[in-house]
Formats: C-alpha cells, structure tokens, sequence
C-alpha cells in the first residue's frame, strides 16, 4: 500500500476545490467554542444537569473516535468486513453489562478507585510499585492511540483545506495545534477539582453532544452516499456483487479466523480497560441502574454508526478507484461533489470523535500519572515535611501530564505515524490495555491471585508489547537488531500470524501464564488477603465493599488535619474531620475512613502512604494484620454458628408450639373429662337422692312401692361405685401404672370363665349363647384377668342392647394370620356408622341402648386400652338395625404355637 | 277444675321414676318424655302448665328443646324449669338465655324442686 501522504495528495488532485482556510479554522474554533460554553454551563449548575441513563450511554460513545469515524472505511477498504470485530467484542461486553457492571461500580465508589491502576493497587494490597507499572502500560500504550486521532483530524484539514503540514515546522503543523487545543481544554474541564470521584459533568456532556454529532455527520454521509452517489439502494444492492470479493470477504488481505477472534478478544478488553471508557462507565456514572439502559443502547449506538461504512467504501472505491486514503473518504466524498456544507459538517464530526477522545482519554491518563506516578515519588523523596500545598501542585502535575502526553503524541504521529493506518494503530493501544485484563479479571474472581505474580505478568507482558508491538512503530530497522527465533513478528520463529495478531497472542499469553502460575505458587501476604476478599466477595457474592481497616488507632488528630488541608484543602478537610475533633487522637475507623477519602483524590496507594505518613507507627505490623483476618474469620465462623444456632431455636419454637398446642387439647380433654365425669356421677346421686326423700317424706307409702325405691337406690349405687372402679381403672391403664402380668393364657378357656360369670344374667333375660369357637390356636401372651375383663365388658354390652325378647349373643373365635379374632355379637338395633366412629371414647353411649344395666360409657375405653396394651385390636361391625358385633384381636404366643 | 299438667324431660328412667311419683304426689299430670325431641312434640301438643327439661338428652338437648317452645309461640307464659347434672355458670347463663325461668342443679332437693314447681304454677 502506498505511503498515506502521496495517497493524499493523490486524493487531493481527484476531489479538486478545496475549501477556504478561515472558513475552516472559523468553523473548527466556533465549534471547539460551543463545546466550552456547554461544559461551562454545566459546571457551573451541575445539579440542573442531572443526568439519565441516556446520557451515560451516549457517553460511552466515546468509543467511537476518528478511528470509527475515517478508519472504518479505510478498514472496509482494505479488508472487508474486518472493520466489523470491534465492534461485536463490546455489544458483547454491553450485552452483559447489568451481569457485572452496577457490582463493580458500587465496589470502585466504596473502594474510591478511579482508575485501573487504583483498581490493581487496591485490589492487591495498595501496592504503589503496581500502580506505578500499570499507570506506564496505559500511558505508553494509549499514546499510539491519541496520536491516531491527531493524525485523523490533521489529515481531514488538510484534505479539506488543501494546507500542507509541514511546511512551517512544528508551528505550521496542524496537529500540533489541534493537540495544543486538546491539551487547553482537557486541562479547563479535566482538572478543575482534584477529587477524581467529584464527576466532570461538563466534560460528560461534552462527550454526548460530539456522539450526537459524530453520529448525525456521518449518517448524513452515509445517506448522501447511497441517494446521490449510489442512486438508492436497490442500485446499490445490484452493484454491490462487483465488490463483493473485497468487501464481503471477511478473510480478505490479512484476515484469518484467528485475526477475527482475537479482534474481538482485543476490543472486548478495551471497552472495559482503556482508560477513558473506564472513567465513563464507572467515575463518571452516576447511578448504576443506568447499565441497564446502556446494555441495548451503546450496542444500539454501535450499530448505526456502521450502517454506512459498507455503502461509503463501496462508493469510495468506485469514485477513487487507483488512489489510497481510503481512511479520508468519508470527507472526499461530499468534497468531489462540491458538497461545502456536508464536507464542514463531516469535518466538524471527525473533529469532535477526535476531541471527545483526546479529552477523556489524557483526562483520566493525568490522573493515572499524578497519583500514581507523581505524588508516591513527591512523598518518597520530598519526605514527609513538604506537604505544603501538595492539592496544588498536584493539581499541576495533572495538567503538565496532559501537556506531555499530547506532546508525546504528537511527536509519536511525527516519527511513526506517517507510514501506518488508523485502525493499525488503535489496535497496538488496544493490546496495550488489554494486558490489564489478567490483574482485573482474575483479581475480581480468585482470591489466590498475588502481587508479584500480576506485577510479573503485567510487567512481561508489557515488554513483549513493546517489543512485537510499539518499538517497531517507532524505529524502523527494529527487527533487524534481534536475532532470527526473538523476530518482533516472528517469535519463535512462528510467523503464521499477522503482526498484530502475533504480538497481542503473545505478550497476552505471556501476561496470563505468568500470572497465573506464579499465583498458584506461593500465598498472597495478609494486607492483600483482606482486599482480596472485599473484592471477590463484592463481584460474585455482592457482599461488603469496604475490607477492614488496617490502622491501629492513635495518630493525632491535628496532623491528621493538616495533612488532609494540604490535600484537598480545608473545607474539605474540616468536612472529613467533623464530629472527631472533639478527641486528640484518631482512632481506627477515623483512619480508614482518610485513607478512603484520600483515595478518592489522589488513588489507593499514594493514600496508603499518605496515611502512612501520619500514623506510620499506628500502622499494623504483619502480625497484627494477621491476628485481625483471624478475628475476621473467626466473626464469620460465630456468624455461622450463630446462624446455626438461631436455626435451632426456630426449630426448638416450632416443637414448642407444637407441644403447646398439644397441651392446650390434652387440656381441653380433661376439662371435657372432668364435666362429663360430674355429669356421670351426679346422675346416679340425683335418682339416689331423690328416692331417699321420698321415702324419707312419704312415711305411708306402700311396702311394694318402697322395695322398687330401695332396689332403684341400690341398683344407682352399684352404678356409681362401678363407675369409680372403672374410672381409677382406665386412669390405671392409661399412666401404665399397675402390674401387667405377662403370661401365656389360653383364650378359649378365658371366654368360658366369662360366659359362666354373666351365666346368670343370661338366663335372666332369657339370652340365648351361641358359642363357634374355630380358632386352632387360642393361646395369647398377656393378663388373663384383663383378657376376662373385656371379654365380660363385650357380653355385658351385648347384654344390654338384646331385645326384650328373643336376644342371641354369638362367641366366636378364628385364627387369622398369626392372630386371634374373638367376636361378641347380639342382635340388638345395632349401631349407626356415626356412633361407631366414637363408641371407644370415654362416656361415649350408644343412645340406642334399651337402659336395663346402666352402663358408664368408659368399658368400650378400657377394653380398648386392654386389647392395644396387648398389641392388639377392637373394632366394630354393625349395619342397624341388625345387630352389633364387637371383635378384637390378639397376636398369637409364638413360643406355645 | 282438671289438674294441672306438668312436662318432664329425661333420659334417664329412674330420674323419670322420681319425678313422676312427686309430681302425682303434689296433684300434678306427669307428661312423660325421654329426650328433646319427644319433649318439643308433647309440649306442643299438650300445652302443658309446666316444663321440667333435663339439659343433656339424646337427639335435641333441653336448651334446643327450650328454645324451640319458646319460638314457636305456642306457650308463651308456660314457666320452663331447666334440670343439669352439669352445673357450670356457663350453661346457667345459656339456660337463661334460650328463656328459661328457673335452673335447677342435680342433685336436687325433692323439697326445694316441688315448692319451685308450685311457686311457678301459683299453688302456694
């Protein structure tokens, strides 16, 4: 491919009538003008500004820069679709965004972490070395980057104009004043405030008002382009096969499926780690619900904007078809069609891609520079005397740090940039910040990773970059200097991947097994153990942002104060400090919480050491570090136990409640009992009392009527004293109290011994006896007089319910299984299936008793008792009105069978 | 001037025995019933002078019995004397309530119970 400069001029001679100089730098100064009016506005009123989740993710629209906005098509160009792959790796990431973004916004506000390098220094034990080393990688690595948009806004000048870089040196040149406009305003509005989490709300608007424009100027081309230059899109459709071998071909030129997939790989990183889309998507959000939004609506953002690369590459490649510059067509197209006003509006639009960029990204580099770079060498070597006014100079070192890194671009565009595309080198700057990915990734999700091992990895990894990736930019005849198998492109002699390709897999590959191995060698030491634990327990658990404090209480207050003063000022500081200054000395929680204040000016490991400075003796030694995490996790462990416990309890006031309610219903039992029992015995005194009153006020009452009275008063108080007996009976039986003797007893011969005791009752009544004794085997284990005594109850019963004339009782016996069944039936009215359901609770009558032997309404309960004592049963059958039959059965004695 | 009638209710026969045989004796006519439900049919059909109702009997309890005379506004003036074997303030009040005019405690007094049955039918 053709040197871009001859390209250009190449283009320049197609495209012809250039457009006037002033009219141009008017343009551009008004619009740079609107800009500042705007992010003054809003920094003057914030709170009137209050932004919405369509904000932030417009602003994360800062993506797109001139790389997006002229490279894309120069990419299409070139190679096809392979513009397409940085986009996909952030609708990816955007896609996943309500997954993992709101916890990491919520961890970095907690941790005040406002940058990568904060996030690795905090992540492992405020390491100021490792802030230091990653604040390198992403100011060297995104260099390349910022000088790609210098090169883009100086080639659309001078392709609009017709002005030649160059020819006045540095003064002449229109990047440098484009990077001297840059470096003003990223200065004006990047570092008005030292405190890094106090948002940039001008510049964020800023940011959305150039997505807004960067997206209009470039649909407007687009549309331009398939209508005017195209003739619409079924013309367009109809002659887009010509192309389709250089447009549709995703492998065309340099592409291979590994080129795609580690495009994708590289941009998936860089929507998370370069260090302006980490100042918008997490110091400049305001609300972490505004990740929903920005989920569909960055990818949304991303969409539309490539909608027309493919139709302007199309068109560029049939209107210039010999000449390079493909990167510029996106301005040459409106400009070779005398359309002033588009090509303004398209150059206003790269401008702003440009500026949008260059603000944020050298914004948050500055940053990364004064706090982790600057101020732990200020406070190293200055010592810790000369503090004085440290906010302020701080405050300068960030605005030098924007000066020099745009001065650093520039030069990189000077010596390296003239010889290479766009998108070329936007990807080595994504490689750059890619090798951030092993420290924060793994950081967030294992707690065994280790400073050294990310230190490690990082810093070899970074030396890899440089040498496959950024050196040969810059130096020419680099490879030759290195012997065949360390080749810059060909490492091990392995050349079967692109340069680009090539160097991201290996220095990626590098940074990862280096830190992965040395991680799993050897323990993290305690100060990180604990910051390791707030951070993945944030990430996965979504537990406690803040780790323990590390300071033992003590340091003076009023050193304390004067440090903060110097700082972030007095206000601030009074702020920091109200409610303690009551007390002489800081305890603690006082410490931590200057640590986290500080940390939000001036980044985790310089606001260790700040503190430090202060309490360095109150500072916890190893030992002491230790002892804490063991209390930790001891909380944690009587957490558990406590949770454990608490668990039980519940269990133990369920069992009680259960054995309340319980209680209640026995209650409610013996209090039915005990009424029942007063009804059962007031009833036989009631006739008692009565007949004795009689006879006692009826002195001529005939002898015959008398001996009924008497034989009634005698009959009611046998009832009563059975009922006694039968009551302390059943209470017997049912506390266990009492001797049951154990013994083999032949249960035929049991129920003749009952039969002959009622014999007299029977021929009374004139009952007939049926006896069918058909059991085998009648010998059972248990109490013979208890057997009799249900036996007598059952025929008593019977007795009872027989007809007055013609009553049948049939005995019976069966074997069934291993059990006995005995039967006692009468032929009495029988029993109602309602009745039969309660027949064995106590005082349960049956009402159709005909009422000659009182019953008490407890022999049904104590036979049952009797029979289950046993382990046997009882029962009843009756269908009314024929009769009831009453059985029970018994398990056989095995040994006497 | 025919005797006056008198109704008792009860399940159990030997309280039915006594009742029977003093209410003859004071010069009353025994209606006889053995539960609630006998007693609600001879008192509508009898109209007797007086009630004499044991609280717990077989398929309607004198309360029900009770209730159901008073309803039926048949005998409205017709004094209820209220037998139990229970005697818990409770079922006092709930007598009182379905409008009965005396509750009598098992065991009674034969005295007592007949100088009540002859207050209540204006026979002193």
């Amino acid at each position: 491919m053709a040197g871009p400069g001859t390209a250009l001029s190449d283009l320049q001679m197609t495209v012809g009538q250039s457009l006037d100089l002033g009219l141009v730098l008017a343009a551009s100064a008004t619009w740079i003008g609107v800009l500042f009016v705007l992010a003054w506005r809003v920094d003057a009123r914030p709170a009137r500004w209050r932004s919405g989740p369509l904000v932030y993710a417009l602003s994360l629209a800062v993506f797109c820069t001139s790389w997006t906005y002229y490279g894309s098509v120069g990419r299409a160009a070139e190679s096809g679709l392979n513009f397409l792959p940085i986009y996909l790796g952030p609708t990816l990431v955007a896609v996943l965004f309500p997954l993992f973004l709101p916890r990491l916004i919520r961890l970095c506000k907690a941790q005040r972490i406002n940058s990568i390098p904060d996030f690795l220094a905090a992540r492992y034990g405020k390491s100021a070395g490792l802030a230091a080393l990653a604040t390198l990688v992403g100011v060297v690595g995104v260099v390349p980057y910022i000088a790609l948009q210098l090169k883009a806004v100086d080639m659309s000048f001078e392709l609009l104009t017709g002005y030649q870089t160059g020819d006045g040196g540095i003064f002449g040149d229109t990047s440098f004043w484009v990077a001297a406009s840059m470096a003003a305003f990223a200065i004006l509005f990047g570092t008005r405030s030292l405190h890094i989490t106090e948002q940039h709300h001008g510049m964020v608007r800023v940011i959305v008002l150039e997505s807004l424009v960067k997206l209009a100027a470039f649909t407007a081309v687009g549309l331009f382009v398939l209508y005017a230059v195209l003739g619409g899109w079924s013309a367009f459709a109809d002659r887009v096969d010509d192309f389709s071998d250089s447009l549709l071909n995703i492998q065309a030129v340099n592409g291979q499926y590994t080129s795609w997939f580690m495009l994708c790989l590289l941009s998936m990183a860089a929507i998370l780690f370069l260090p302006r889309q980490f100042q918008m998507l997490v110091v400049e959000n305001e609300d972490v619900n505004h990740a929903r939004t920005a989920s569909w609506l960055f990818p949304l953002y991303l969409v539309l904007i490539n909608l027309w690369v493919l139709p302007i590459a199309f068109a560029g490649l049939m209107l210039f078809p010999d000449t390079g510059g493909a990167d510029t067509w996106v301005l040459a197209i409106p400009m070779s069609f005398d359309q002033t006003a588009l090509a303004l509006l398209v150059f206003l639009g790269g401008l702003s891609a440009a500026t949008g960029m260059i603000i944020v990204e050298t914004t948050a580099l500055a940053t990364m520079v004064s706090n982790d770079l600057a101020l732990p060498w200020m406070l190293r070597w200055r010592g810790r005397v000369a503090r004085a006014n440290l906010g302020g100079r701080l405050l300068l070192v960030r605005r030098l740090s924007i000066v020099l890194i745009l001065l650093v671009s520039y030069f990189y565009v000077r010596s390296s940039g003239e010889g290479r595309s766009l998108v070329a080198m936007g990807l080595i700057s994504f490689v750059a910040v890619a090798h951030f990915a092993p420290g924060v990734i793994l950081g967030m999700v294992w707690r065994q990773v280790r400073l050294p091992a990310v230190a490690a990895g990082l810093a070899v990894g970074f030396l890899l970059w440089l040498h496959t990736l950024f050196l040969p930019t810059v130096w020419p005849d680099y490879a030759s200097h290195w012997m065949r198998w360390l080749q810059p492109n060909a490492l091990f002699g392995y050349a079967g991947f692109d340069a680009l390709t090539h160097g991201a897999f290996f220095s990626l590959a590098a940074n990862l097994v280096v830190t992965v191995s040395l991680s799993l060698f050897g323990r993290p030491v305690p100060s990180e153990t604990a910051q390791a634990e707030v951070f993945v327990s944030a990430m996965l658990g979504g537990g406690a942002q803040q780790g323990p404090s590390l300071w033992r209480g003590g340091a003076a207050i009023k050193d304390l104060h004067n440090m903060l003063v110097q700082v972030v000022g007095e206000p601030r500081a009074e702020r920091i400090l109200a409610g303690f200054a009551s007390s002489p000395v800081a305890d603690a929680p006082l410490l931590q919480k200057v640590e986290a204040e500080l940390a939000g000016a001036v980044g985790s490991a310089s606001a260790r050491i700040l503190v430090g400075s202060v309490a360095g003796d109150h500072a916890m030694s190893q030992d002491e570090v230790l002892a804490l995490l063991a209390e930790t996790s001891e909380a944690i462990r009587m957490a558990r136990a406590l949770k454990h416990k608490s668990d039980e309890l519940e269990r133990a006031t369920d069992n009680l409640r259960a054995a309340n309610t319980r209680l209640r219903e026995l209650d409610r039992l013996k209090d039915d009992f005990v009424s029942t029992m007063t009804h059962e015995l007031r009833t036989p005194l009631t006739s008692i009392k009565a007949f004795s009153e009689i006879m006692r006020d009826s002195p001529d009452l005939p002898v015959a009527e008398r001996e009924r009275f008497c034989g009634i008063v005698v009959s009611e108080t046998e009832r009563l004293s059975r009922l006694i007996n039968q009551v302390l009976d059943l209470s017997k039986l049912e506390s266990g109290v009492g001797a049951w003797r154990h013994e083999p007893v032949a249960l035929h011969r049991i129920i003749q011994q009952s039969l002959d005791s009622l014999k007299a009752v029977f021929e009374g009544r004139g009952i007939d006896i049926e006896l069918q004794l058909d059991a085998d085997r009648d010998a059972v284990l248990g109490d013979a007089d208890r057997v009799q005594q249900v036996l007598v109850n059952l025929l008593s019963n019977a007795v009872n319910y027989c007809p007055d004339a013609g009553g049948r009782i049939r005995v019976a016996s069966v074997n069934e299984g291993e059990q006995i069944v005995v039967s006692v039936a009468d032929n009495g009215p029988g029993i109602s299936a309602e009745e039969q359901a309660m027949i064995f609770e106590r005082f349960r009558q049956s009402r159709s008793r005909q009422g000659r032997l009182s019953g008490t309404g407890l022999g049904l309960s104590i036979a049952r008792q009797i029979v289950e004592h046993m382990k046997g049963r009882i029962w009843v059958r009756s269908t009314p009105p024929h009769g009831a039959e009453f059985l029970f059965s018994l398990p056989l004695n095995e040994e006497s069978a | 001037m025919s005797k006056k009638t008198v109704l008792i209710a009860d399940d159990e026969d030997n309280i039915l025995i006594s009742l029977e045989f003093l209410l003859r004796q004071a010069g009353y006519e025994p209606l006889i019933a053995h539960d609630g439900r006998e007693a609600v049919d001879l008192a509508l059909a009898h109209k007797p002078d007086l009630l004499l109702l044991d609280v717990m009997m077989p398929h309607k309890d004198g309360f029900q019995a009770c209730q159901e005379i008073r309803e039926s506004g048949a005998l409205p003036d017709v004094p209820i004397v209220m037998l139990t074997a229970k005697g818990r303030d409770a079922d006092l009040v709930k007598g009182m309530a379905m409008g009965a005019d005396e509750y009598i405690v098992k065991p009674f007094s034969t005295r007592e119970l007949m100088a009540r049955i002859r207050a209540l039918l204006g026979d002193e």
